[in-house]
């Protein structure tokens, strides 16, 4: 579960302090697909960065599964990103020089596993996002939606509870962007992990469960897709 | 067009630290280089400043010849036939004078000058670094130099008794000199300036020298001039105060090593200065993208980055200049003429060397940073503002098989010289082979680092596994480890090469001086002799003819020396190694005009056994036939012996010129070298222990090296300070890498760790391509030496390469903190979104 508690977020722009969330307050329970939405400088990938610890909230807090993240130290934090938390990103930000399927084993080795222990579960996600052939290629030799599914079996490989999408559908093609889509909901319904993803796309909606709206840093609609 | 400049300025001034980095790299490249061809200069100021020290300005000498019966001075005016042709004329009563008579064992022998201040301000130097009133400077009065002053106790004001003509004077001792000009280089023996009144009443004459300097007018020819005077005065020796091409072959032995040094400073520089403006690139991309997709053309755009790498390359270059006018002289005043004993050395700057360095400068940074941007600019303009990346991975093709290729270079380069003889043919091709090999182990690190790095990713932990895939992948860190390889190389050369010349050069005493005094008398002839056999502690002698400046005429070539040996026991007293054909020779010296050369220069000018030469000395010359080669490393090689009857009659050399005798067994040499004063006192010129020899010659050697060294220590701090500018541009361009692996989860530490063992590992590597290029130049570099040295036997320094190994590796972990501390202020979402 992912509780945001009276979060707010502004940033330094010379030496004046601009707010770009104010007092948010939402619950995400296990198991929900949310998409956020809302129009640019709305605060969705802020708010967005700041549940996946990515950022530091200027006020209140944000609690995942119990723990208050601000508070844990730089290990706990990274441990957490390791093993509770998958991320994907729009540019999908893979390591140019490794191989997909060391892309996709990279959370696991950081976290101490060993390469052949983790050839199953390798192979297993390569076949769950179909790039078993590709897998001793560098993201350099892939399309972008083939990035985009090695960075969601790299999300996958350590079995977080969470994933956290910041528009992952924004730099591909459209029949790419439903493959990834579909493959997000196929991954929320029988895995029961909890997905947040930004979204421009009302279509996105569809496949999540609920949908959180912002406007101008406010939360100004919660509800069920 | 002024739109684009701005937009560069602007770029300019908003990344002042980039600027300063880049502008740094530039700079303390050209400071480098500066430097390498100031010492160069410096060096070479060092021996024309010796070859000067007696003729100053003069450009010719002439001197009473030493004659039985013959006078000791000439009048001034003799010298008529060529006097309207002269700028002046200086004439010098030049004679010995015995210091503390009374005192053997700490009597000393000094050449006094007979002149006046101005006449030898005219043609010569000075400094005072005590004075009296030299206001007149007349008759009993002497100034002598610091070292001599030390030496004996005196200062200024202080009255000294030198015994001259037989008679005992009391100098008022009026300066004290610095070591410069007359007073340089006092190895051979002290010297003193006396009023000329002084001795032209102490000798009963006036108006008359027995040494004289001219100096040719404008218009007039200095050989002419001498052959007329040669002609004219039959009883003196009549040459040139400094003989030219004797003086570059002298500095030609010591101007090698900062020639190879010069060699790998272009290479660190290169490296430097590219890797700061591939990184100016990449920032520049999306502007460069917007210009392009609002018409500017690429020729425009080439134009304008072509004239802006021309003007990063003055401004470096003008900075670097200062920088290395600095730079040498800490080192060379601060930090060598310190250990050069008061000995003061001229830092030579030059208006040329400036341009030099400018024009360096210049090309070195079109060199490095017009490729990357005409690079990017070959991309489409919709690759640029999107910032695609569609440079494809260049398959691995053929990669055993162009390893195979390098190493055979790189044996090649190896074995070639190995194959070749001493010449000239063999030192050119062994520097293109050193450069080779320097060439070839760059291109073998990414090829080397592929192999181990997969040796590393089956056996090793993740982050050495990730270390070890950064490195092999990431062109900037490859650049880091061929920094350090150039780097540690270069002084491992470096350190290598000066060592054992200096070795060379200081061992030729112990290993081929067999005497144990040395002597040289004003008139040693066969009367002079038998004394000598009578000294109690003598046990032997020899004597020989030495003539410098005698020219194999047709070859334009010098001897170091020509020596009139009386037979083959000579090389009893100064050794060589002689094969069974020379020592046959040396034998037959006599049976006709014959000479033995040694190996060196008998293969710098191309002669073999059987050739005839033909030498000149002073107007006189002859053709002798070569009949035996002996070990080139007697005393550096360019050597000839003849026999002491053909010397003395050819050349009209009356007395021997040096005269080497051992002292019996369990005799002091000291108290032998007293003994022959005793005996001999205002006969001698000079007398010195072999010890005593050593250790005044091996001063100017040493300068010289602690130079070089000195020179090498500077290499390695501009190659780490090449190094943190790599390190940082590294890091600049892997931010966002970085980033994605915080995204993941790498926590703080393990990125540290990680930073910490990229460069534990660039360090090794570094370390190891450095030993793999300098061990193999190093075992070549005989072949670039011989030619200039003789044999020089090369010997690894281990220790060297330990200290390297350590600091190398060392270094480059010191430097893993800057990494550390700017990781620290990651900020990862900036670091991860695209704009």
């Amino acid at each position: 579960m992912i509780e945001v508690n009276n979060v707010s977020k502004s940033f330094a722009l010379g030496k004046a302090s601009v707010p770009v969330l104010k007092n948010i307050n939402l619950t995400i329970s296990d198991g929900d697909f949310v998409s956020i939405m809302g129009p640019s400088g709305s605060g969705k990938s802020t708010l967005l960065y700041l549940m996946g610890d990515l950022d530091n909230v200027s006020e209140g807090n944000i609690v995942i599964n119990g723990k208050e993240i601000s508070k844990l130290s730089d290990e706990l934090q990274s441990k957490m990103r390791r093993k509770e938390i998958g991320f994907i990103f729009q540019f999908y930000n893979l390591i140019p020089n490794l191989t997909v399927e060391e892309n996709i084993m990279l959370p696991a080795l950081l976290d101490g596993a060993d390469k052949k222990e983790l050839k199953k579960k390798v192979d297993e996600l390569l076949t769950l996002v179909g790039l078993q052939e590709r897998r001793k290629h560098t993201p350099r030799e892939l399309s972008g939606g083939q990035q985009q599914r090695t960075a969601i079996a790299r999300a996958l490989v350590t079995n977080p509870d969470i994933i956290f999408a910041d528009e992952p559908i924004g730099n591909l093609d459209s029949k790419s962007g439903v493959e990834v889509l579909k493959l997000l909901q196929k991954i929320n319904r029988e895995s029961g992990k909890t997905i947040v993803m930004v979204t421009h796309s009302e279509e996105s909606t569809q496949y999540g469960n609920r949908v959180i709206r912002l406007k101008d840093g406010h939360v100004v609609e919660q509800a069920n897709g | 067009m002024s739109l684009i400049v701005k937009y560069i300025l602007n770029n300019v001034r908003e990344k002042l630290v980039r600027t300063i980095l880049v502008l740094l790299s530039i700079a303390v490249s050209s400071a480098l280089f500066f430097a390498t061809i100031g010492m160069k200069n410096t060096c070479r100021q060092m021996y024309v400043d010796q070859a000067v020290q007696l003729g100053g300005s003069s450009d010719i000498k002439v001197a009473l010849k030493d004659e039985i019966g013959g006078a000791e001075f000439i009048a001034n005016d003799s010298l008529t036939a060529t006097s309207e042709k002269l700028d002046y004329q200086i004439n010098i009563m030049s004679v010995e004078g015995l210091y503390n008579p009374d005192d053997i064992e700490n009597s000393e022998y000094i050449n006094l000058w007979g002149t006046t201040l101005e006449d030898l301000e005219t043609f010569n130097s000075y400094e005072l670094a005590e004075a009296g009133d030299t206001s007149s400077f007349e008759g009993n009065k002497i100034i002598v130099s610091q070292v001599f002053a030390t030496e004996i106790g005196a200062k200024v004001g202080d009255t000294v008794d030198i015994k001259i003509n037989g008679e005992v004077a009391s100098l008022e001792v009026v300066g004290l000199a610095e070591q410069v000009g007359f007073f340089l280089n006092e190895s051979t023996g002290y010297r003193a300036i006396v009023p000329k009144d002084f001795l032209e009443t102490t000798y009963g004459v006036s108006e008359m020298s027995n040494l004289f300097f001219l100096k040719v007018a404008d218009g007039a020819d200095v050989n002419d001039t001498i052959d007329q005077l040669t002609e004219a005065m039959e009883n003196c020796t009549v040459q040139a105060s400094v003989n030219e091409s004797d003086l570059n072959q002298a500095v030609n032995t010591v101007v090698m090593p900062f020639m190879v040094s010069a060699l790998t400073v272009i290479f660190m520089s290169i490296f430097i200065i590219y890797t700061s403006f591939n990184l100016i690139t990449l920032e520049r991309m999306p502007a460069i993208g917007t210009f392009r997709s609002v018409g500017l053309s690429k020729r425009r755009l080439k134009f304008v980055f072509t004239v802006e790498s021309i003007i990063w390359g003055l401004v470096g270059g003008a900075i670097g200049s200062i920088l290395g006018i600095a730079v040498l002289y800490t080192i060379v005043v601060a930090y060598v003429q310190q250990l050069s004993e008061g000995t003061k050395l001229t830092v030579s700057v030059s208006g040329m060397q400036i341009v030099e360095t400018l024009l360096l400068s210049v090309v070195l940074t079109m060199v490095s940073a017009i490729p990357p941007l005409f690079k990017a600019l070959k991309k489409s303009t919709k690759d640029i503002i999107l910032d695609l990346d569609t440079e494809k991975k260049k398959a691995k093709k053929h990669v055993l098989l162009k390893l195979i290729v390098l190493v055979a270079i790189y044996g090649l380069c190896i074995i070639i010289p190995h194959t070749l003889s001493t010449s000239l043919l063999c030192m050119i091709v062994t520097i293109v082979c050193m450069t080779v090999i320097i060439v070839v182990t760059l291109m073998l690190v990414p090829f080397a680092i592929d192999f181990i790095a997969k040796l590393f990713a089956k056996s090793s932990d993740n982050t050495t596994m990730l270390a070890m895939r950064n490195i092999e992948t990431n062109k900037t860190l490859l650049n880091i480890v061929r920094l350090l390889q150039i780097a540690v190389a270069s002084i491992l050369i470096i350190s290598n090469i000066s060592n054992v010349i200096s070795n060379t050069i200081n061992s030729v005493y112990e290993t081929y001086h067999l005497y144990d005094i040395s002597l040289v008398g004003r008139a040693i002839d066969q009367d002079f002799c038998d004394r000598l056999s009578e000294v109690e502690g003598v046990e032997s002698f020899a004597n020989s003819y030495e003539i410098s400046l005698a020219q194999i005429e047709d070859k334009n070539f010098y001897f170091n020396t020509l020596y009139g040996i009386d037979d083959e026991s000579f090389f009893d007293y100064m050794g060589a190694e002689i094969g069974d054909e020379a020592y046959e020779a040396l034998c037959s010296l006599n049976d006709g005009r014959n000479i033995v050369l040694t190996e060196l220069i008998a293969s710098k000018v191309g002669v073999k056994v059987g050739d005839i030469i033909s030498i000149k000395v002073g107007a006189k010359s002859y053709d002798y036939t070569v009949t035996g080669l002996v070990d080139s490393s007697f005393k550096l090689g360019n050597i000839g012996f003849i026999s002491a009857a053909n010397l003395s009659s050819d050349y009209e050399v009356t007395y021997y010129t040096n005269t080497y005798v051992k002292v019996a067994d369990k005799a002091s040499v000291e108290q032998v070298r007293n003994n022959i004063k005793a005996e001999f006192l205002e006969e001698l010129i000079s007398i010195q222990t072999l010890d005593e020899l050593i250790e005044i010659n091996s001063d100017l050697i040493v300068s010289i090296f602690r130079i070089i060294n000195a020179y090498a220590i500077l290499a390695l701090i501009i190659g780490i300070i090449g190094m943190v500018n790599n390190v940082l541009v590294c890091f600049a361009t892997r931010q966002r890498e970085l980033a994605m692996y915080r995204t993941v989860g790498m926590s703080a530490k393990t990125m540290r760790q990680l930073f910490l063992k990229e460069s534990f590992f660039l360090g090794v590597f570094g370390v190891l391509f450095a030993f793999i290029s300098a061990t193999g130049i190093l075992n070549i570099v005989p072949y670039m030496l011989s030619f200039i040295f003789g044999n020089v036997t090369m010997k690894y320094n281990l220790t060297l390469y330990i200290v390297f190994t350590i600091f190398g590796i060392g270094v480059m972990c010191m430097i893993s903190i800057i990494p550390i501390s700017r990781s620290r202020k990651l900020n990862i979402i900036e670091c991860i979104k695209y704009e």
